[in-house]
């Protein structure tokens, strides 16, 4: 018995538009065990939505094409998919009843002309037409705490943190074995994120759902989830289980990030933000692809793209400095040009 | 886990969107008197339908302004009356009974009114909805076909039609119905393209709905306003366009009375006997405007932005 649940292989993903090549994901390496909590961290940019679509199989063709690796999917019944090679009746039942989506903005989530009740019932009866809809949804209301008398009201009556919990009513309502949760708190007050995280939570124990928390905020991680990817330029640069990455930081665009944030016990004047933006997804860095932005960028970090480099058995990263390699040893610190 | 929040879950009222927009509505004292107005037509024109295409209604109308013999039997000794207690509206060149014609006429009207925009609604709209939701190269192709169909004044196209294909109930409608499909499948599109992008579409499409659900369910719910409000105004124009084609004698045939054609027939003698034109022309207004100010007001009540 094999427990992992979702493994993805060297994926690409690319956009075209008007000639111009967008590489938003450039071969990553994910997998995914049965229940277990992960994290997608990383800027704007970084290629989390993209990952989280191309999980679903929803990376919008044309532009986007997923140009390289696969998905693999291994459900509980032990049924083997590669996402990235199935025809579309086999997605559209993998969709919403062995994976289903969070999306960030909850007001814009909820079809504005459908009671909810309606919304959470059309997975449950597109997906198992032997089960009571009516009675699951009003079931799933209660789960994420709203009367089940409300069921025949609609969005505008609700608000922004009820219609999350409605959005993951919806999502959790045919028990997927993962969830993917895209930024679900971003649009959300911080009183509020806390009761949604702490549903999340609820629910993911009570149902066993596995999770890919995609966020920029270090600080949802470490309240929710068991292991971490960094996402940079759409490449996994630091990956480890929270202790490892919290703690035992290797990654300098980890540091940064983390430096970014202020801290309870530590007095600062200033943040240390890391200077520089995001790469442009057209033109990627040769090399590293944050030697842009570095401190301890050398002139190795322009020509050799680092490769992933273990630390201990969960943790590993992807950066030059870190390997200690001679060519970074013997090379020139990067003068400013 | 979170605490109910029970608080305003019994003591709210809430509605349907359909609910909802009647209730809006009914706040528009010039919109419900013209919804009354027409309501008004539609009932006489549905018992002029059973009065004359009904045996049991030609009993039960026998001699009233829905007989049919009111409608179409001359008498020679009375024409161009005024109003008096035999002929409520008084009569025309031929002696007939201006109010059963105008009764008779309402049907033809209404009939032709609405069945032409249900068509035109219908087409236009299922091709604004495929190709708004498809896009790219269907799209190009079918909407500059209805470019070309917008080029055509939607008169000159009505004329063409019926001239070539008699002037008989349905192609009527079809002349009608065929130069407003562009604009319907126009509005649609643009509709159906906006609603497409929206965030909704895609966790539709996150739980595993298919296309046709999601543009029955998801899509054409969303983009229904425009349709509405552009509908009611249609049939005020359809109706016109009826009694336009009446009038240069391509619609409606005498000795079936339509206000078209009794407008043609009143202009003869407009300056002797201006009352039958007055009346005809006077019902033509009342109808047009009600259905105007019908849909000023469902605009208004379908305007998110004006909400109570």
């Amino acid at each position: 018995m094999n427990d992992t649940l979702l493994d993805i292989k060297d994926l690409e993903v690319q956009y075209v538009v008007d000639g111009e090549i967008t590489r938003a994901v450039n071969g990553i390496n994910l997998k995914l065990k049965k229940g277990e909590v992960l994290g997608l961290v990383g800027e704007t940019g970084a290629g989390k939505t993209t990952t989280a679509l191309a999980i679903m199989g929803l990376i919008p063709n044309p532009p986007g094409k997923v140009t390289k690796g696969n998905i693999n999917f291994t459900n509980s019944e032990n049924m083997k998919i590669d996402i990235c090679n199935v025809n579309n009746k086999a997605l559209l039942d993998i969709r919403g009843s062995k994976i289903s989506m969070i999306f960030q903005d909850p007001m814009t989530s909820l079809n504005p002309v459908m009671s909810i009740g309606d919304q959470i019932k059309e997975g449950v009866e597109i997906h198992q037409p032997e089960v009571n809809a009516k009675e699951r949804a009003k079931e799933m209301l209660e789960l994420v705490g709203i009367p089940k008398e409300r069921f025949n009201e609609y969005p505008h009556q609700f608000s922004g943190g009820m219609k999350q919990r409605i959005i993951i009513a919806i999502a959790l309502a045919c028990t997927p074995e993962l969830l993917i949760a895209d930024e679900p708190t971003t649009a959300l007050d911080v009183t509020i994120q806390a009761q949604v995280l702490d549903m999340m939570k609820d629910l993911k124990i009570k149902f066993n759902t596995a999770m890919l928390m995609i966020t920029h905020d270090l600080g949802v991680i470490a309240k929710t989830c068991d292991n971490v990817a960094i996402m940079y330029a759409g490449e996994i640069i630091e990956y480890g289980t929270l202790r490892d990455v919290y703690k035992n930081t290797q990654h300098p665009y980890t540091m940064g990030l983390f430096n970014s944030i202020p801290s309870i016990d530590k007095v600062e004047k200033r943040l240390k933000p890391i200077k520089g933006l995001t790469p442009d997804a057209t033109n990627l860095p040769s090399g590293c692809k944050f030697h842009p932005r570095c401190e301890f960028a050398r002139e190795a970090c322009r020509e050799i793209a680092p490769k992933e480099y273990n630390l201990n058995e969960t943790h590993y990263t992807k950066c030059l400095k870190v390997e200690g390699c001679n060519e970074y040893k013997e090379s020139r610190v990067i003068d400013d040009e | 886990m979170i605490k109910k929040d029970k608080k305003d879950a019994t003591s709210k009222t809430y509605r349907g969107p359909w609910a909802e927009l009647w209730h809006r509505l009914k706040k528009n004292r010039l919109s419900m008197l013209s919804l009354f107005i027409l309501a008004g037509f539609m009932v006489i024109s549905i018992i002029s339908f059973i009065a004359v295409e009904t045996s049991i209604g030609q009993k039960i109308f026998e001699g009233t302004v829905f007989d049919y013999q009111n409608v179409v039997g001359q008498n020679l000794k009375r024409t161009l009356e005024m109003p008096s207690s035999d002929h409520l509206l008084g009569t025309d060149s031929f002696g007939r009974d201006t109010l059963a014609r105008l009764v008779y006429g309402a049907r033809i009207s209404i009939t032709i009114g609405l069945s032409s925009v249900f068509t035109s609604v219908l087409i236009g709209g299922s091709i604004g909805a495929l190709v708004g939701y498809v896009g790219g190269r269907v799209d190009n192709i079918i909407m500059r076909m209805m470019d070309v169909f917008l080029a055509i004044p939607s008169i000159l196209l009505a004329i063409a039609i019926v001239s070539s294909l008699g002037s008989a109930l349905p192609f009527l409608i079809l002349a009608i119905a065929i130069p407003s499909i562009p604009g319907f499948a126009r509005i649609t599109r643009a509709a159906v393209m906006t609603i497409r992008e929206q965030e909704f579409i895609e966790a539709a499409n996150a739980i595993g709905a298919s296309n046709i659900r999601i543009v029955l369910k998801h899509i054409i719910p969303n983009s229904m306003a425009p349709l509405i409000i552009q509908s009611t105004l249609s049939i005020a124009g359809a109706i016109l366009s009826t009694a336009g084609l009446s009038f240069i004698g391509l619609g409606v045939k005498p000795p079936m009375s339509e206000w078209g054609n009794m407008l043609s027939e009143g202009k003869n003698f407009i300056t002797t006997d201006p009352f039958f034109s007055l009346i005809t022309g006077l019902t033509i207004v009342v109808v047009i405007l009600s259905l105007n100010i019908l849909g000023d007001g469902l605009r208004d009540a379908l305007d998110p932005k004006l909400k109570n």
